[in-house]
């Protein structure tokens, strides 16, 4: 589905990805975890062309996106969160999943966004799975944090995406919001597409991922099966012992 | 109607074409101070077409706006990738190019025995289209208006589309936009030369009406009112700007005890405004709640007794 090569991002003086080989197979929920500052989010970053990488390959099902623009990475069925989340403030929940499917269509520019009823109900079967129809109508700025994420997440289920890119969906939550989010990944999210989520954490991690790979100072440092990995001294050292996995 | 009150009128109808220019790009996050470039270029090149091509006013209109369109497309390609205060200050450097560019235009033709056509820092006299064809102010004005609620119906039915969609995605956050699979770049030269054909358009009219335009009639101080209208009126429809010129030019102009005081009773609205409303009288937020709360009573009204 999606293979790095060698990835390298720079910034300056700074090597924020230090030659990352990676390879997502098909239907995989990969894990990625690393203390604060391991590249977790240039990863992300550079895979969806928001900058584009300082050395090596990207490809993805097949074809070379290496500096590639990002909305042609995103038209090619690539569709991400953010750690910091970002929505339209002052467009409705309803709105927001609404633009996200207007952005990738590539039909009339005059289309009136409210008028196609079948679109209008794609958007409500999504914004019921991630449990928002209630609040279709509220402004996005006005929704709690939880909501805020799991929008970002109806946003993702609403396009036609093949690869989805989760950027710590359970960021600032709590253990009872995090268990949620964990259930909506694992049983809406993953189903039918290829994941890789970041997240700080681990009880997130464990229940919905199928392979874990840890970054530190931008390299890969471990990659497996979740269990194995967590168990591998050198990740327990690095990360575990380095940093706390609350969260930040 | 006396010439005075069919003056003012058409004037607030002129100027909020421009108004609406800098509305377009507000909305899609961009702070331009070079809008009046676009309403000269529009006056100049559709008083040309009148006045020494003698075309038909239609066609004047439609040539003063596809210049400055066209010409604010070119001008979006070249500065678009700057952000921010690099974007404006970049947007009021070439507005002030075009007003000095203009200062040293002499182009003339003779036309019926006299010479017509841009003259430097003289101005652009004798666009005489009005005194040719017998045309009163108050028909001008219906023209203004008429004009004016094509391009605000044309606005608003954008708004609904999925292009004023983009437009305010851009506006909001335009990292989010791409990474959702939209060509920003594309689109923010497509918002600026429709901001710059509508500009144009005014331009043109206001050529006609006044019948003589100079190049330090179109300097910065149009392009900050052009901004401050929408600031005022709202940014969350394209009435906002409307009500924003109405307040300036229709309120301010009428309360005589103001007049000679104007720009400070106007500056201060603005400082004030920006610190209560940043986002003016209808904001995104309010233009919200007034659908919801018509839509409400609309389903109340279906429902019936």
């Amino acid at each position: 589905m999606l293979a790095l090569e060698g990835l390298e991002k720079r910034f300056d003086a700074l090597v924020a990805l230090a030659g990352i080989d990676l390879e997502v197979a098909t239907g995989e929920v990969l894990g990625i975890i690393g203390p604060n500052g391991s590249g977790k989010t240039t990863l992300l970053n550079t895979v969806t062309g928001v900058y584009p990488p300082s050395g090596g390959r990207v490809s993805f099902r097949g074809t070379d996106i290496t500096g590639w623009k990002g909305h042609r990475i995103a038209r090619l069925g690539i569709a991400r969160t953010f750690q910091n989340i970002r929505l339209f403030p002052t467009m409705t929940v309803f709105q927001n999943v609404r633009a996200a499917q207007h952005s990738r269509e590539s039909g009339s520019l005059f289309d009136r966004p409210a008028s196609s009823s079948v679109s209008a109900r794609s958007v409500e079967f999504v914004l019921e799975q991630v449990g928002l129809l209630e609040e279709r109508e509220v402004l996005a700025n006005h929704l709690p944090l939880p909501a805020r994420r799991r929008l970002e997440v109806a946003r993702l289920l609403a396009v036609d995406a093949h690869l989805v890119l989760l950027d710590e969906p359970a960021g600032g939550m709590t253990p009872a919001e995090t268990a949620d989010m964990a259930r909506l990944i694992r049983e809406v999210v993953a189903p039918g597409r290829t994941c890789v989520v970041i997240e700080h954490k681990l009880a997130l991690i464990t229940s919905v991922c199928t392979r874990l790979c840890v970054l530190d100072l931008g390299c890969k440092i471990a990659d497996g099966i979740p269990d194995e990995v967590l168990a591998n001294s050198r990740v327990r050292d690095l990360y575990l012992g380095a940093s706390d996995d609350t969260g930040s | 109607m006396d010439d005075y009150l069919v003056t003012v009128l058409s004037n607030i109808g002129m100027i909020s074409f421009i108004a609406l220019s800098a509305y377009l790009l507000l909305i899609t996050g961009e702070i331009s101070f070079g809008q009046q470039a676009y309403f000269g270029l529009g006056a100049y090149a559709a008083g040309a077409a009148t006045a020494m091509f003698e075309l038909p006013i239609w066609t004047a209109i439609l040539v003063g706006s596809s210049v400055a369109g066209l010409m604010a497309m070119v001008v979006g390609a070249l500065t678009l990738r700057l952000s921010g205060l690099y974007f404006s200050i970049s947007t009021l450097a070439f507005a002030e190019m075009v007003r000095l560019i203009l200062l040293i235009v002499k182009v003339q033709v003779e036309v019926d025995g006299e010479m017509v056509g841009p003259d430097g820092s003289n101005g652009f006299h004798d666009i005489r289209w009005m005194f040719e064809r017998d045309i009163s102010l108050t028909e001008f004005m219906f023209m203004i208006y008429g004009l004016l609620a094509l391009v605000l119906i044309a606005l608003i039915w954008m708004e609904r589309s999925r292009l004023g969609m983009v437009f305010r995605m851009l506006g909001s956050d335009d990292l989010l936009a791409e990474m959702q699979g939209l060509n920003t770049v594309r689109y923010r030269i497509l918002a600026a030369g429709l901001a710059g054909g509508i500009a144009g358009i005014g331009g043109a009219l206001y050529a006609h009406f006044t019948t003589y335009v100079e190049p330090q009639f179109f300097n910065v101080m149009l392009g900050v009112h052009a901004l401050a209208y929408g600031l005022i009126g709202g940014l969350g429809t394209a009435i906002g700007p409307l009500i924003g010129v109405a307040i300036d030019l229709g309120f301010l102009e009428a309360v005589r005890f103001i007049q000679g005081y104007r720009m400070i009773v106007f500056g201060g609205l603005v400082a004030v405004l920006l610190i209560l409303m940043p986002r003016g009288l209808l904001d995104e937020e309010r233009v919200h709640r007034l659908k919801t709360l018509f839509s409400r009573r609309n389903h109340a009204g279906a429902r019936g007794p």
